[in-house]
């Protein structure tokens, strides 16, 4: 018990056990023509990511460095960066772990540089867009106007699970070396979520996704690097999802898909078993 | 009113630069070199016949060999055999898709070391 006690302590101490030189890649677009680096002495304890430091020279050393972040868990996507040649997430990377001296911070390469660390997402995002990332259905009445829950099984919810772990961090976009050559590479992410899409049994537009993807500047521009799945922080595996997508297209395109009718509506009610709920008492108003 | 962001793709240098990754972007990069390669030879094959420095030819068969094989790999497994199926992942995550079609991929470039060694002995035998 009191062996347990001294390690929890060890763990949350906020003893300073290194210093590292974080090496940032400063661009202000007003002043500067080239971005530079400028060197700090940042102090690091147990547990201290890349954010942590950051932060820690923004207050302490020099207000003028700019980067993004929100969440500081992994979860928004905010804080990729370029650190020690490879993108990663601030927030997810340890700066023990990294295990050197200097850490050298730029932003995420393919995406254009708005200042210091900050990327300009915007074209990954419309990329992401451009798949039609949400559910198609042949009846857009119903979709507009639910009246209940579509049917899946545990089992086909495994078909595109992985795939929508993707918190759009364009980490995958920023590594792959197919969009560093070509800006209208639809890129790893927004491919990855085609297929999610395309799999999921309560989607009906396939053939709409299929006119995006299958294209000279889409899924088939993969050559399989595995940059992407290399530095997803989620595990999504975007590679997996693109191989993938690209031999449910050929299936398509040989007439061996077989057609599916999206999942039938659960009816709210009369449901076997299972007490009616309550009236609304908050009506959204149209 | 701010200036223009600046651009930051790193362009055709991406290839072979832009992180520390795994043997599947080396072989990556090769696949485009050797490719460029066997192209840039059939148009120089077409515009300049005749006799022809013989390491190039070398070289184009060195090219060929290689794209042959790791495209044997890049055929199978781009057209989803061999990459898994979607999983749950668990931390800390090693690419499955990339960890499956490994072997795939060395006993491919075992073959082409076996094709490309023929090849340098045949050469230096003046075939």
């Amino acid at each position: 018990m009191a062996q347990k006690e001294i390690q929890i302590k060890e763990v949350l101490s906020d003893e300073i056990v290194k210093k590292v030189k974080f090496k940032v890649k400063k661009f202000d677009p007003e002043k500067d023509d080239k971005p530079y680096y400028a060197e700090y002495d940042v102090p690091v304890w147990r547990g201290m990511t890349v954010l942590d430091g950051l932060l820690y020279v923004k207050e302490d050393l020099d207000g003028t460095v700019n980067f993004r972040y929100s969440c500081r868990m992994g979860i928004c996507g905010s804080c990729g960066m370029f650190i020690n040649g490879k993108p990663r997430m601030a927030c997810m990377t340890q700066i023990l772990e990294l295990g050197t001296d200097v850490i050298e911070i730029a932003p995420l390469p393919n995406l254009d540089n708005i200042r210091d660390l900050v990327p300009d997402s915007t074209p990954f995002f419309e990329k992401h867009r451009k798949v039609k990332p949400y559910l198609i259905r042949q009846d857009v009445k119903e979709q507009e106007n639910p009246i209940g829950e579509y049917y899946q099984t545990p089992e086909e919810h495994e078909y595109y699970s992985q795939f929508s772990f993707c918190i759009k961090c364009s980490l995958c976009y920023a590594a792959c070396p197919t969009a560093a050559s070509d800006p209208e590479y639809l890129g790893p992410q927004a491919l990855a979520q085609a297929y999610r899409y395309s799999v999921d049994t309560r989607d009906e537009g396939f053939e709409e996704r299929v006119m995006v993807v299958d294209d000279p500047h889409g899924c088939w521009r993969c050559h399989y690097a595995g940059a992407c799945s290399e530095v997803c922080p989620k595990g999504v595996d975007p590679a997996k999802a693109i191989q993938l997508l690209k031999g449910l297209i050929l299936k398509y395109r040989l007439g061996l898909k077989k057609k599916r009718k999206g999942a039938g509506v659960i009816p709210a009610h009369p449901r076997p078993g299972v007490k009616k709920a309550p009236k609304r008492t908050v009506v959204q108003e149209d | 009113m701010a200036k223009k962001a600046r651009p930051n793709r790193i362009g055709v240098k991406g290839w072979w630069t832009g992180g520390k990754y795994g043997v599947e972007k080396k072989a990556y990069f090769l696949h485009r070199l050797t490719g460029l390669i066997i192209v840039f030879y059939l148009i120089a094959h077409i515009i300049h016949q005749g006799p022809w420095i013989a390491w190039w030819e070398l070289i184009v068969v060195l090219a060929f060999i290689y794209h042959a094989m790791n495209g044997i790999r890049l055929i199978i497994t781009e057209l989803g055999f061999g990459v898994g199926r979607p999983t749950l992942p668990s931390f800390p995550y090693v690419p499955e898709s990339l960890v499956k079609t490994r072997p795939l991929f060395w006993i491919l470039m075992a073959f082409s070391a076996i094709y490309i060694v023929l090849a340098i002995v045949g050469f230096a035998k003046g075939g």
